[in-house]
């Protein structure tokens, strides 16, 4: 928008758009009406103009006939004047006539034509009713004129030349010479006299009337002299008469010469005069006319000429106008249009833009200005809000990264304790199997009845031990997420037999009567981690007995099958014992707790069975629930899904079961020539006595070189004996037993030699890294020589 | 003077009298005696004028009728028709031809009143018998009926005119168009057919007027010389028309007037800026508004007198009343009145006791009024301070070129005339 506040933009900005385009629209319009009406206009004017042109011309054509009117009546009284046979007085008369009716048409025209002449053609009228008047008198003063000159003086001089005749034939009979040549003389003057008349009366001389009038005197007086001198009688009254006549004539002749004065003062000055003057008049209305019609036609001409400039100039400028009407109303529409468009188009790229165009207008672009304005507004706070959103999301990353970092440092932490938990477990191991194997060892010995009780009791408080070092072990394998099930196929039956066995052991001397309450007809065989759901009674049993002085111990096992053929198997495991306030229900399924602080001094025990046993639950699909009464008992019950073991699993189940009943413990291993790979002495003793005390050949290396420098030697020796297994330890010096293994298959080729793995490292982690190393099996520790002769005979066996 | 709207007394009265009149010509025998003597007047209207027709009808006791004219049409009837006016008023040029044609009769000095107090001018040529007379038909020249019935300067005690108005012609000038002359110096009739005032130029219809007009123009740029001018030879007439009508066929002439008024439209009009005139037009036209100058032409004026004439036909008791008439002219208030008009009278000072000093002093002495003058219409016509052109009375009757005069060949002239007015 242009700057300057002129009063016609403030107005235009005041307008809409459509106000704009209609007020141009208007313009136009009104443009094309002041062409049409000029033109009506034009033609209107142009129509009266030829309409006074054509009465204009009427009346100059009749002016110029009464001009010719006016000519010819001169013309025709000048002939008559002049005495002109041809013209005669009645055609003055009917020339006069026509004169006046052609001055009357004229006059009617011209009030037609609205009077314009009126005074001249009045005063043309006026001279020429005069005229009628000179016309009349002209025909009288001729007439009277023609009287004296054609018959008066005529008719004397005609008498005197008779009476001169007479008078000279009667003196020729005297005889007079004198008389005779004096009346000769006369006679000569009288002749020439009348002569001169003629003369005069056409060519008005003065010197010719002078001349006439001298004849007529001296002729007079000659005659007078005459009629002295005669002496005849009759000749004297002739001569008498002929004096009379000439005086007569004299007096004629004035009076002829008054006449044509007379005559030619009407006809040369007074009618001339009126006739010039009236000539004069025609000539100016006629002059008039011819000018005012001719000026009219110019005017006409002019006037179409002017109209036609005018309207050329008029469309020309008319279209010029709407042009830059056009123009401008385009420049204010669409110069603000295409601004306020590249606004948005650049407000919709998100360019930043300083100012909106046309915000202060008053019209549709200042709406679309007010519009882009809120959009502009919009996107700056949309692209503030981005920011923040942006800071907010650093702020987050950054959280979450330092999260991330925190749960990696927690990991790594936990990771840290549950390697710890495994050293700890593994170094607590070593020395406990250490010490089982001895017992076991010191039990194989002759021993007295108070040795045997104490190794009894030796064994019992280990093996206690190793159950306490089992749940610490589980605890945190459960803390890690790091407790997997091995579900393998068992017998419902069995594993409550084994239970009931344990529990009796744990009853031993309390009042109390243990109780199986099995459902009658359930199925037996499962599979299931049944070792894990094994720890889990016996957990509960155990504590139940713990807490109960008297009474009973009730499991009690249900069965319910769904529709879709899953068994779902419900233990519960009742106490009469001291119960459990309600407040304490929640707190002990959490490791380390137990019901109350005292009850740790009063019953002794980690307080990690029950979170342990909670846990397991949770892997095999259940939740352990508790009921309870404090002083009257407590409920522990739980269910989980268990699925039918298939009938190969039931029958490969009584197999094992046939095997572990009829083998004993001596010589299993008979014939065996075994690798034992061990860096700790006690238990490289154990192994070695239990392993041979089965039959077996036992070598014993220190570390994993060891066993390969063994293996290669054997190798090489092409010994007939060569190794039929290696129990290979873990974590050795100098080689570990990973490596070793892949050396073993690698370096010295011997894929098909067993080797199985002892490790107190009984994680499944470490099961997996076995076998990728090579390794066919793996045992974990205390070392348990009924698990070695089993895992090896399976391993033969497949092997053959 | 028909034109002038009567009052209504005036008419009634006028009204009674032409019935009157009428009655007594059917009942003449009886009534006769009882009867006011009427005189019928014929003549232009310089002195057929309303005023002087009631004041002297007022004065006298008699009744006047009086029947004004163009100057051509006034000769004709009169020459034609003596029987029908008592008296004939027009000027000095006339009266060869009425004399010839027998239309008037000689007037008795005896029964003039004034005729001893009637100055020099009209007796003996000039008013101080020093100055040149002029040539033409000066007054003197045709006054007195000889013995011989022709007219002639020898007193015989009968005359045949009343010599009384009287004055000298020039041309007027409207000072709008043509820069004001000095009189006497610059003012010339060659002005007449100065090429400059083409188209412009108005010349009286009357050849013993107009054709001295001319006639004095076409002397003064010297394109005729005359013999004697005031009688041209048919020689000089025709070397006189062929340069009058090389200019009238050239538009040199606009008009050619046949009476005062129309002369004084010609100049309002502006059909004429220059042409012949007499005074009377030269008032009318400036009472009009167009200043209209009165030349005194430094070749002289175109002098002319005014005749009064007894009809040949007029007697008895009428003749009475016409020398009553004639006589009551010279008494005084006539002479003032037509003073008031510029015209001069034959007897001035038997008037001058009827004008005031200022008005004597301008009108006769040629002296600047002290006072604006008023016309005998009661408006003013001369401003304060304005002086005489051309002067006192005998300055200006010193000036005289020509008398107006019917030449010996004037009716070669009215031949002429015709073909210069027709050209």
């Amino acid at each position: 928008m242009s700057n300057s506040p002129s009063y016609q933009s403030n107005f235009l900005n005041s307008l809409s758009i459509s106000q704009r385009i209609i007020l141009g629209f208007i313009l136009l319009i009104l443009m094309s009406f002041i062409i049409t009406a000029f033109n009506v206009t034009a033609m209107r004017d142009f129509k009266q103009k030829f309409s006074s042109f054509r009465q204009v011309s009427n009346s100059t054509s009749l002016m110029l006939k009464v001009d010719k009117d006016i000519a010819d009546l001169q013309r025709t009284i000048l002939a008559y004047s002049n005495t002109e046979k041809s013209a005669t007085f009645s055609q003055i008369l009917a020339l006069y006539q026509k004169l006046t009716s052609d001055i009357e048409k004229l006059i009617e025209a011209d009030s037609k034509q609205g009077s314009t002449h009126q005074k001249e053609l009045s005063k043309i009228q006026n001279s020429v009713i005069d005229f009628k008047e000179k016309i009349d008198d002209l025909q009288k003063t001729r007439s009277y004129r023609e009287i004296l000159i054609g018959e008066t003086l005529e008719q004397r001089f005609a008498k005197i030349t008779n009476d001169m005749t007479a008078i000279f034939s009667s003196l020729e009979q005297s005889d007079n010479p004198i008389i005779l040549s004096k009346i000769w003389q006369a006679q000569l003057l009288i002749s020439s006299a009348e002569t001169l008349q003629n003369r005069y009366f056409s060519k008005h001389e003065f010197q010719v009337k002078k001349k006439f009038l001298e004849n007529i005197s001296e002729a007079s007086k000659i005659i007078e002299q005459s009629i002295v001198k005669s002496n005849q009688q009759k000749a004297s009254k002739m001569l008498v008469e002929i004096l009379t006549t000439l005086s007569s004539i004299e007096v004629t002749f004035n009076q002829a010469v008054q006449a044509d004065r007379n005559f030619l003062f009407l006809v040369n000055v007074v009618i001339a005069g009126e006739s010039s003057e009236l000539s004069h008049n025609s000539d100016q209305l006629k002059q008039r006319y011819l000018k005012e019609q001719q000026k009219l036609f110019t005017d006409t001409k002019n006037y179409i000429d002017e109209s036609e400039r005018i309207s050329i100039s008029v469309s020309i400028i008319g279209a010029t106008l709407a042009i830059l009407l056009a123009f401008i109303l385009g420049r204010r529409i669409s110069k603000p249009l295409i601004s306020i468009t590249d606004t948005f188009s650049h407000l919709s790229k998100g360019d930043e833009i300083a100012e909106i165009p046309g915000v202060n207008r008053r019209d549709e672009i200042g709406q679309l200005a007010q519009a882009a304005n809120v959009f502009k507004e919009t996107n700056s706070r949309t692209k503030e809000l981005l920011v923040q959103t942006e800071l907010v999301t650093e702020e987050l990353k950054e959280r979450e990264y330092a999260l991330t970092l925190a749960a990696e440092k927690a990991e790594e932490a936990s990771k840290a304790k549950s390697q710890f938990l495994a050293n700890m477990s593994h170094e607590l191991r070593t020395p406990m199997n250490a010490i089982l194997g001895m017992l076991a060892l010191l039990k194989r010995t002759p021993l007295n009845r108070p040795q045997k009780d104490y190794t009894q009791k030796t064994e019992g408080a280990a093996r206690s031990l190793l159950a306490l070092l089992n749940d610490i072990l589980d605890i945190s394998k459960a803390e890690a997420g790091k407790i997997e099930l091995d579900p393998v196929p068992f017998k419902l039956k069995h594993l409550l037999r084994n239970l009931e066995v344990i529990l009796s052991t744990e009853i031993s001397t309390k009042p109390i009567s243990l109780a199986f309450d099995v459902q009658d007809g359930m199925p037996q065989y499962f599979v299931g981690d049944e070792m894990r759901l094994q720890q889990i009674l016996i957990n509960l049993g155990g504590n139940a007995i713990k807490f109960t002085e008297k009474g009973s111990i009730t499991v009690k096992v249900n069965s319910s099958v769904d529709q879709e053929n899953n068994h779902s198997l419900t233990f519960r495991v009742f106490d009469t014992g001291i119960g459990i306030s309600e407040e304490n229900q929640k707190k002990i399924f959490e490791g380390f707790t137990q019901a109350e602080a005292s009850t740790t001094r009063r019953f002794g025990g980690t307080g990690l069975g029950l979170a342990i046993s909670q846990t397991l639950v949770d892997l095999m699909g259940g939740q352990l629930e508790l009921k309870s009464q404090l002083g009257k008992g407590s409920c522990f019950y739980f269910s989980i899904k268990l699925r039918l073991a298939s009938h190969q699993q039931i029958e490969k189940l009584h197999l094992d079961r046939i095997e572990n009943t009829e083998i004993e413990y001596e010589n299993r291993l008979e014939g065996k020539k075994i690798l034992v790979v061990e860096d700790n002495l006690v238990n490289q003793h154990v192994a070695r006595e239990l392993l041979e005390q089965e039959g077996a050949d036992v070598v014993v290396v220190n570390d994993g070189q060891e066993a390969l420098d063994k293996l290669k030697q054997a190798k090489e020796s092409n010994n007939s004996d060569f190794f039929d297994a290696v129990l290979m330890d873990l974590q050795m010096p100098v080689m570990d037993g990973l490596t070793a293994s892949r050396a073993i298959r690698e370096s010295l080729n011997l894929k098909e030699l067993i080797i199985v793995a002892m490790t107190a490292n009984a994680m499944q982690k470490d099961k997996r890294e076995c076998l990728e190393a090579g390794m066919n099996d793996h045992l974990g520790k205390p070392f348990d020589i009924h698990q070695v002769v089993k895992v090896l005979d399976q391993l033969w066996g497949k092997a053959n | 003077m028909a034109d002038k709207p009567m009052k209504r007394r005036e008419f009634l009265s006028q009204g009674i009298k032409a019935v009157t009149i009428g009655a007594a010509a059917i009942n003449a025998p009886y009534v006769i005696a009882n009867l006011k003597p009427t005189v019928r007047v014929m003549g232009t209207i310089v002195t057929l004028q309303e005023e002087i027709r009631q004041k002297a009808m007022a004065d006298l006791g008699i009744n006047l009728v009086f029947e004004a004219r163009g100057e051509g049409e006034l000769i004709q009837k009169a020459t034609t028709s003596p029987s029908e006016f008592d008296l004939y008023e027009q000027w000095t040029d006339s009266i060869k031809t009425l004399w010839q044609a027998n239309a008037i009769q000689p007037i008795k000095t005896e029964k003039l009143t004034y005729w001893n107090e009637i100055n020099q001018l009209s007796k003996k040529g000039s008013l101080s018998g020093e100055s040149p007379v002029g040539v033409g038909d000066a007054p003197y020249k045709i006054l007195n009926v000889q013995t011989d019935g022709t007219l002639g300067t020898n007193f015989t005690g009968n005359i045949s005119f009343l010599p009384y108005v009287h004055n000298v012609d020039s041309f007027g000038y409207n000072t709008d168009v043509i820069p004001k002359g000095k009189p006497y110096e610059t003012e010339s009739w060659g002005w007449l057919l100065d090429p400059a005032h083409h188209g412009k130029v108005g010349i009286v219809n009357a050849p013993t007027i107009g054709l001295f007009d001319l006639a004095l123009a076409a002397q003064a740029r010297g394109f005729v010389k005359f013999t004697d001018i005031s009688n041209m030879t048919i020689e000089e007439l025709d070397k006189l028309f062929e340069v009058l009508l090389k200019y009238k066929r050239d538009k040199h002439f606009s008009g050619f007037w046949n009476t005062v008024p129309q002369s004084a439209e010609f100049m309002t009009s502006g059909r004429t800026a220059i042409g012949s005139m007499f005074s009377p037009g030269v008032s009318m036209a400036n009472g009009q508004g167009t200043p209209v100058t009165y030349a005194a032409p430094k070749e002289g004026y175109r002098a002319w007198h005014g005749v009064m004439c007894i009809s040949r036909a007029c007697k008895g008791k009428t003749k009475d009343a016409a020398y009553e008439y004639m006589n009551w002219w010279l008494s005084g208030w006539a002479g003032a009145f037509i003073a008031r008009q510029g015209y001069y009278i034959s007897n001035p000072e038997r008037s001058r006791s009827l004008l005031s000093s200022n008005e004597w002093d301008y009108w006769y002495g040629g002296k600047p009024t002290k006072t604006p003058l008023k016309g005998t219409d009661g408006k003013i016509s001369v401003p304060a301070g304005d002086v005489r052109r051309g002067g006192s009375y005998e300055n200006r009757f010193s000036h005289v070129a020509v008398w107006n005069t019917v030449m010996e060949n004037y009716e070669y002239s009215l031949d002429r005339w015709y073909e210069f007015l027709l050209a």
